[in-house]
């Protein structure tokens, strides 16, 4: 188990090499630089911010120079907020996108699991109308959609919740559930469509032959076996949630990371562009880590070697 | 032998999309205390549904038994409370199925899937239980079995995670288990290890049983009296050696013919029964094997034979049979 960890760390620096590497690629190709704008700046000015930040350098070097920096703590700095590092950039966003997503990722677990297990249940009942349609109506809209129509009814109707900002638990609410509708109906479905596998399995019958009452089929013998997809499909779930999202950001004005990470490459910001792209790649990482440990802890036909 | 299991006249029926599935049709059959019995048949004559029914375990809402009597010991289990049925359930039915591979929960090691009977059942404390574990799957020949009752079932091969199956069945002490084809999954070299042992215990322990099987060979090492099925109904049974040899039916006459037989001199291809099994949304009037069989009679067409007492104890329901003329009778 403690070498299984360490090894899967090691991977992990060399995909996070190779995630540098390829946007590092990646973002000299795209046309234009940091120092756009509307009016262009004075050739000489240009030479002399490329000579300040080593732009003039081959491109090579650069990524050398980066990756030596970067593997000491230093991220660089933004191009855009100048007086910026990276990393207090990253820092400022990331606790905020990741206090939102983790709301909408509890949201999303506890609403769409137990939803999904209900349904499965009480197949062809009122409850499985409910939970599909549910699922459907959240899975197909928008979260932007979402979150105009939830400003518009709690917001700008009743009054209960103001419509952006951040800092106190009633702005937190209406962005977390636009973020946590489309991961709950996806959760609601799979929980549904994986109850209803494992109960046709002929290990339930075995459990039902022996005499159990049902709450213990279920419980022991159904349950454990059908929240093993449901793990699998909230791993990456989660990632995603905690690291942002532009438009559910965008629209609350909450000073995230998802944002910031947009507006770097828009921006041709490097620094940030960077530092965004490899702490997302992290976090998927550690993230993707632990919940195949947790895999291993409630399959136990998953074996570390 | 008193009786201890008497299923009378078992309808059960299946509600499909594509319309209802006759699957068993007034089936009639009884075990003795202590006896083993076979039933027989091809694929889909119905033996499985009836078994599953008699423990009230077929798929829910499609399935339904619509009629009929399954007498245990008097009480009869189709009128019982789901509760009530539910404390029969491994206490004094059990039941070996037929895939060993899927049969076993794979989140759940050996000992637990074993131990939560014993607790339900007999109210036997957690190490109380696993000592019983232990020793249950010692009985079955599972070795170094202290440590092997820690494991998961994907660390057994088929035949070992079959005799988990058998020592989960006969943990309780029923007075009767029900094989649905134990062997069929597993290696022929390990098919009659694993009846023996089926049959060695439960002989021992006074269990009745249903040997429930395709294959006639089988049945007149293991079985004292056989029933053959056809279509959701019994068209044949009696002593099992009677059955085996002096069949009374065209159709067991068929399934003798297709089991490749080692003490006689090889004669080429095996005989299969002409004909596909009947689509049973809607079984054929008369007698419902006429339409594969080589020698039915006008009468088979249109009038439906009821079992008849041919023999000791034998019984059958051809009409050919009837008019004393047994055509397809080895010499």
């Amino acid at each position: 188990m403690g070498k299984y960890v360490i090894r899967r760390l090691l991977w992990m620096v060399l995909v996070l090499f190779v995630v540098a590497f390829v946007t590092f690629c990646l973002m000299h190709l795209v046309p234009g630089g940091p120092w756009d704008r509307d009016k262009a700046l004075p050739q000489t000015v240009v030479d002399n911010l490329n000579r300040k930040y080593g732009l003039d350098q081959p491109f090579l070097i650069q990524f050398k120079n980066y990756i030596f920096n970067a593997v000491r703590g230093d991220l660089g700095v933004s191009y855009i907020y100048q007086d910026r590092s990276v990393t207090s950039i990253i820092m400022g966003g990331f606790p905020v996108s990741a206090t939102l997503g983790l709301v909408a990722f509890l949201i999303a677990i506890l609403v769409g699991v137990p939803l999904g297990i209900a349904a499965a249940i009480k197949q062809n009942s009122f409850v499985d109308y409910f939970a599909v349609i549910f699922a459907t109506i959240f899975a197909s809209m928008p979260n932007f959609v979402l979150g105009i129509l939830l400003m518009i009814i709690f917001s700008v109707t009743l009054h209960w919740f103001p419509t952006s900002g951040w800092g106190s638990i009633r702005q937190i609410i209406m962005p977390a559930f636009a973020l946590a509708a489309l991961p709950a109906a996806y959760m609601a479905r799979i929980s549904r469509a994986s109850m209803l596998d494992v109960t046709r399995q002929d290990y339930i019958r075995t459990a039902r032959a022996k005499g159990l009452t049902e709450r213990v089929v279920l419980v022991r013998h159904i349950l454990r076996n059908a929240m093993i997809p449901v793990i699998t499909i909230a791993g990456p779930e989660l990632a995603g949630l905690v690291t942002g999202s532009f438009i559910v950001e965008s629209l609350f004005s909450v000073p995230g990371i998802g944002r910031l990470f947009v507006q770097s490459v828009s921006q041709r910001d490097y620094g940030l562009i960077m530092g965004t792209v490899l702490f997302y790649a992290f976090a998927i990482a550690i993230i993707n880590l632990v919940v195949d440990i947790l895999y291993g802890m409630i399959d136990p036909r998953i074996r570390y070697d | 032998m008193s009786t201890l299991l008497d299923v009378r006249n078992l309808v059960t029926r299946f509600h499909t999309q594509d319309g209802v599935v006759k699957a068993v049709n007034g089936a009639s059959f009884t075990v003795a205390k202590g006896e083993t019995i076979a039933i027989v048949g091809e694929s889909g004559c119905g033996k499985s549904v009836t078994s599953l029914s008699i423990l009230r375990l077929i798929a829910q809402p499609q399935g339904k038994i619509v009629s009929g009597e399954a007498l245990l010991d008097g009480t009869d289990l189709l009128k019982l409370s789901t509760e009530e049925m539910r404390k029969i359930r491994g206490a004094r039915i059990s039941m070996i199925f037929q895939e060993p591979m899927s049969s076993l929960n794979p989140v759940l090691t050996i000992g637990r899937q074993m131990t939560e009977q014993l607790e339900l059942h007999r109210h036997m404390g957690q190490q109380e239980a696993l000592a019983e574990a232990i020793n249950l799957l010692k009985l079955v020949g599972i070795p170094q079995a202290e440590r092997r009752v820690k494991d998961y079932p994907h660390h057994f091969s088929g035949g070992m995670r079959q005799r988990v199956m058998i020592a989960m069945a006969i943990s309780c002490k029923p007075q009767l288990v029900i094989a649905d084809e134990p062997t069929t999954a597993v290696d022929v070299t390990i098919q009659s290890q694993l009846l023996e042992l089926i049959r060695g215990i439960t002989d021992e322990m006074g269990m009745s049983l249903i040997l429930i099987t395709h294959n006639l060979g089988v049945v007149a090492r293991y079985a004292r009296r056989v029933y053959v099925m056809y279509a959701g109904t019994v068209v044949e049974h009696g002593p099992a050696l009677s059955v085996y040899h002096h069949p009374l039916h065209p159709y067991t006459s068929g399934l003798l013919a297709s089991v490749p037989r080692l003490d006689e001199p090889r004669k080429g291809r095996l005989a299969p029964i002409e004909g596909q099994p009947p689509d049973m949304m809607c079984p054929p009037v008369g007698c419902p094997f006429q339409p594969r069989c080589a020698y039915a009679l006008p009468k088979c067409l249109t009038d439906r034979p009821e079992l008849q007492e041919m023999a000791p104890g034998h019984f059958t329901a051809c009409w050919v049979a009837f008019s004393g003329e047994t055509l397809w009778q080895k010499t």
